[in-house]
């Protein structure tokens, strides 16, 4: 016991030391191993599932990115075919376009025709009665004026022009 | 200059004596107290400061323990006991080392009628009272860790065993390792900080300028040596109480 004293140790310092310790264990144990040790904890599980989520959101993507070029396909498709459709609605109506515009035309021409023929058939008739008239009136002069100068050939020649016209 | 082996009292309570290395170990507590709780006030997801600190220092001593025991069972079971030796261990060493340790104090006359200098602070386990108390806890701890891992029955058949001659004197062997176990886990650090106190003490009366500083950071490495080696011995022991032993071996 005397060895013991010499070194300094003492039953009742020993103890206190001893409860000391104790007590240091239970306050760590409580405000920083448990908070610490749990939060470590709950991190790694946070990250060990957000990788996970990370796999499940690339893979998701990928499906998006598969989605979209269908539909980017499908709209392709759609409207090429709806352009051919444009198309030959188009053709279509350019040709029944054409097709009215020539029987118009052909209308237009033959009403032409018939009305020419008509002005032409009037208009001849209105120039013999002027000649007629023209004629006649001469011949009246002439033989009013100079009953004797009547020259025989000026009448044929008249009548030589008046036949004339008429062709 | 005065050494002493013992640690000197301040005052007394009632018949307990409260002595420097006592007043040092509480400091120790409150400030381990103070930041322990300053760092898991506010815990956050994205660590900061004392409580990244904190956390580092735990995950390592978790991992460190864990790669003994290869056990993450038992690491969860002993984790706050041997983390706390060694922060304990480590802060009471460091400490020491703070200027005002053992120089700071007042007079006395002592039994021999020599003025000497009754430090105020002296380094917790420069005490061989707080080190064999710790020393206490861990063997008993290791015991307990037995018990509860392979049952009474068995593991008292490690030390009291009648099945042959040789596992008799074994038991005995085994007995007795165990009890000096806690003499050589304080003396080993007792003797280390103390031993540091006192060459850096010397150093310091002989050349008080730049020559005790290569022993300073020498002294700064002891410290966390030895809290390491205390805790380590620990882990081993306390994962080895666990294994029930083959008769064979």
């Amino acid at each position: 016991m005397e060895a013991l004293h010499n070194l300094g140790i003492d039953p009742k310092l020993l103890l206190a030391q001893g409860i000391n310790f104790s007590l240091l264990l239970f306050i760590l144990y409580k405000f920083l191993y448990k908070p610490t040790l749990k939060m470590l904890d709950e991190r790694s599980k946070k990250i060990e599932k957000s990788l996970e989520n990370v796999e499940e959101i690339e893979k998701r993507l990928e499906d998006i990115q598969e989605m979209e070029k269908e539909s980017a396909r499908k709209i392709k498709e759609k409207a090429t075919v709806l352009l051919g459709e444009a198309r030959e609605k188009i053709e279509e109506t350019k040709i029944s376009m054409i097709k009215d515009a020539d029987i118009k035309a052909k209308k237009i021409i033959e009403n032409a025709g018939v009305e020419a023929r008509k002005e032409k058939s009037e208009m001849l008739l209105d120039v013999r009665k002027e000649i007629a008239g023209i004629v006649a009136k001469s011949v009246t002069s002439f033989m009013d004026e100079d009953y004797k100068n009547v020259n025989l050939k000026l009448i044929e020649d008249t009548l030589n022009e008046a036949k004339k016209v008429r062709v | 200059m005065h050494i002493s082996i013992s640690a000197e009292s301040i005052f007394h309570i009632g018949s307990i004596p409260f002595t420097n290395s006592m007043l040092a170990a509480w400091l120790v507590f409150g400030l381990l107290f103070l930041l322990s709780f300053l760092a898991t006030r506010k815990m956050e997801n994205i660590p900061k400061g004392l409580q990244n600190i904190s956390e580092y220092i735990i995950e390592a001593l978790f991992n460190l323990t864990e790669g003994i025991t290869k056990d993450r069972k038992l690491t969860k079971k002993i984790f706050p006991l041997v983390a706390t030796f060694f922060i304990f261990i480590l802060f009471n060493n460091w400490m020491g080392l703070l200027p005002g340790f053992g120089s700071v104090g007042f007079h006395e006359t002592n039994a021999e009628g020599h003025q000497v200098l009754v430090p105020l602070l002296r380094a917790g386990t420069a005490d061989l009272n707080t080190t064999i108390a710790i020393a206490i806890v861990t063997v008993i701890a290791v015991q307990v860790m037995g018990i509860a891992a392979i049952g009474v029955k068995k593991y008292a058949g490690k030390f009291i065993n009648f099945s042959s001659p040789v596992n008799f004197f074994v038991g005995i062997i085994e007995t007795i390792s165990e009890v000096s176990r806690i003499i050589s886990y304080s003396f080993r650090l007792f003797g280390n900080v103390f031993a540091g106190e006192v060459l850096l003490a010397v150093m310091s009366t002989l050349v008080p300028y730049f020559i005790p500083l290569p022993f300073y950071i020498m002294e700064i490495f002891v410290g966390a040596v030895q809290a390491l080696v205390f805790t380590m011995l620990s882990i081993v022991f306390m994962s080895m109480a666990t294994v029930v032993h083959s008769e064979s071996h």
